[in-house]
């Protein structure tokens, strides 16, 4: 090299070409580099990891120390941009994966639009397909977009669990031996909480074990369009209007409750109703009245009508006494009918009003032992102006 | 208040084979009607049996001779005065709690 320096007269028109440096010219992008030994040349440069030839916006740190990947960076302090499907990648190498952190509040995962300020649902998924999707209502569906109609009142359900094929299991699992699993249903006022089923012909199906669990598995209760079935593995048994309806196929129905308590009963409009009742006692006694006070659940002019009391009571050594009575109550009873069996060869039946349109029957026998008692009471009635019977006031009691 | 008093015979043995005696009143229904000055009435009643197996010949009366009145203290001594007026209080409590305009069956269907 001739010289070593650049004159004074080159330097001052603040302008160094290529020739004065003498150095060979190096290709678009290049800077001039020092070999540290006093040799300068063109070549291509970057910090390890960054290419210099990417795009000058592939990183961008703006004068808030925020930083945008491919974009300038907007309101968020990492700010990334993809013309693709690929936006970013976390690989750890171990549990932690990607870690939320917020100091003074809930560290959000959000789907949001930066071109159209507007909220996108989210899917949370670990392969292909729909996982955890919390759409733009923030309802949650699992394994599907969450549903809408023909749900209850058309409303959005507030989470779906949808599986393409084959059964859709929600297990709540509680620790083993020690905790129980609960599914608390919450409602306020008089509000209520469903289980249904959609189609018509589905069920809804209760057992103690589950399904495919070998021995033992029973279906115990069944919920359909055609009524409740108790103990059926059989399918829908059909009441008489089809709709609604009770069927029990094994263990009959326990009436187990003090005496008077446990019963069965129907009421219909018009205030018509039957009631079954047992309440045998032990001990011995000498008489029983059952007490119907207040049979239409009205004053006086509202639900009369015709009613009937049929009895049977027996004890300890074959004693028996059965009968019935009938008659019209409103505002006090009119007696058509009363007749009565006794084994003992005496006995007493004795009947009147109670209330405005309540009537009793008050048996005497003599002394019976552990004795039985089931009767059976039917009302029939006008009930235009009255409510339903309301048949909690029924009452036994043995003297 | 006036009474009405009816007993009804529901139930007769025909023939008794121990005492031999025939048309054995078995079971006898009553009713008490009370009726007021305004023609509203309530009932209370029932049935009292009697034992075939103690009839005592010297006072068996032929059912030909039995009169209502004799039905009345039958059941009377069988269930007691006591128990009678009580089933009359209910009576008179229920008649004189029923409105002026109340009657059996207020709508004919």
């Amino acid at each position: 090299m001739a010289n070593t320096k650049i004159t004074s007269r080159v330097i001052a028109d603040n302008s160094v070409g290529i020739d004065a440096l003498n150095v060979t010219d190096g290709t678009n992008g290049q800077a001039l580099v020092t070999d540290g030994s006093g040799g300068l040349s063109f070549a291509s440069v970057g910090v390890s990891g960054i290419d210099s030839s990417a795009d000058a916006t592939a990183i961008t740190i703006d004068s808030s120390e925020k930083v945008g990947l491919n974009k300038v960076p907007s309101t968020w302090h990492l700010d990334v941009l993809s013309s693709d499907a690929y936006v970013a990648s976390f690989e750890g190498s171990n549990d932690t994966g990607v870690l939320i952190n917020s100091d003074t509040d809930s560290g959000d995962i959000i789907g949001y639009s930066n071109s159209t300020s507007t909220y996108n649902p989210l899917n949370i998924r670990a392969a292909t397909g729909t996982g955890l999707v919390i759409d733009t209502s923030n309802n949650v569906g699992i394994g599907a977009a969450p549903q809408t109609a023909p749900y209850y009142n058309n409303d959005n359900p507030v989470l779906t669990v949808h599986k393409a094929s084959g059964n859709a299991i929600l297990p709540i699992v509680a620790a083993a031996n020690t905790s129980s699993a609960i599914l608390h249903l919450n409602q306020s006022g008089n509000r209520y909480w469903r289980i249904s089923a959609i189609n018509a012909d589905a069920a809804l199906t209760f057992s103690g074990k589950q399904p495919g669990s070998g021995a033992g598995e029973t279906e115990n209760v069944r919920i359909s369009t055609k009524g409740l079935s108790l103990g059926d593995t059989d399918g829908d048994y059909v009441s008489r209007n089809n709709t609604g309806g009770l069927h029990v196929k094994r263990g009959g129905i326990l009436m187990n409750g003090p005496p008077g308590d446990a019963n069965m009963s129907s009421a219909a409009a018009d205030n018509c109703w039957t009631y079954h009742g047992q309440g045998g006692r032990g001990g011995s006694f000498t008489g029983l009245t059952i007490s119907v006070p207040n049979p239409n659940n009205g004053a006086s002019g509202v639900g009369y009508g015709g009613f009937s009391l049929e009895f049977y009571i027996a004890g300890y050594n074959a004693k028996y006494h059965s009968g019935h009575f009938s008659g019209y109550v409103n505002g006090g009873i009119t007696l058509s009918k009363r007749a009565f069996w006794d084994s003992s060869g005496s006995g007493t039946l004795s009947s009147g009003s109670v209330g405005s349109q309540g009537f009793y029957l008050t048996i005497g026998f003599p002394s019976m032992t552990h004795p039985t008692c089931k009767f059976v009471i039917n009302k029939g009635g006008h009930g235009v102006s009255g409510p339903y019977t309301n048949m909690s006031g029924v009452s036994i009691t043995w003297t | 208040m006036t009474f009405t008093w009816t007993f009804e015979i529901i139930d007769l043995v025909p023939f008794n084979i121990n005492s031999r005696q025939r048309d054995i009143i078995k079971q006898v229904g009553y009713v008490i009607r009370g009726t007021d000055s305004r023609g509203h009435y309530s009932e209370a009643g029932g049935a009292v049996m009697f034992d075939d197996n103690t009839v005592i010949a010297d006072s068996y009366t032929s059912i030909e001779d039995i009169s209502n009145e004799d039905l009345q203290n039958w059941v009377t001594a069988k269930i007691g005065a006591e128990r009678i007026q009580e089933m009359k209080d209910e009576i008179t409590a229920t008649v004189n709690s029923l409105p002026d305009d109340w009657v059996v069956a207020p709508i004919e269907e």
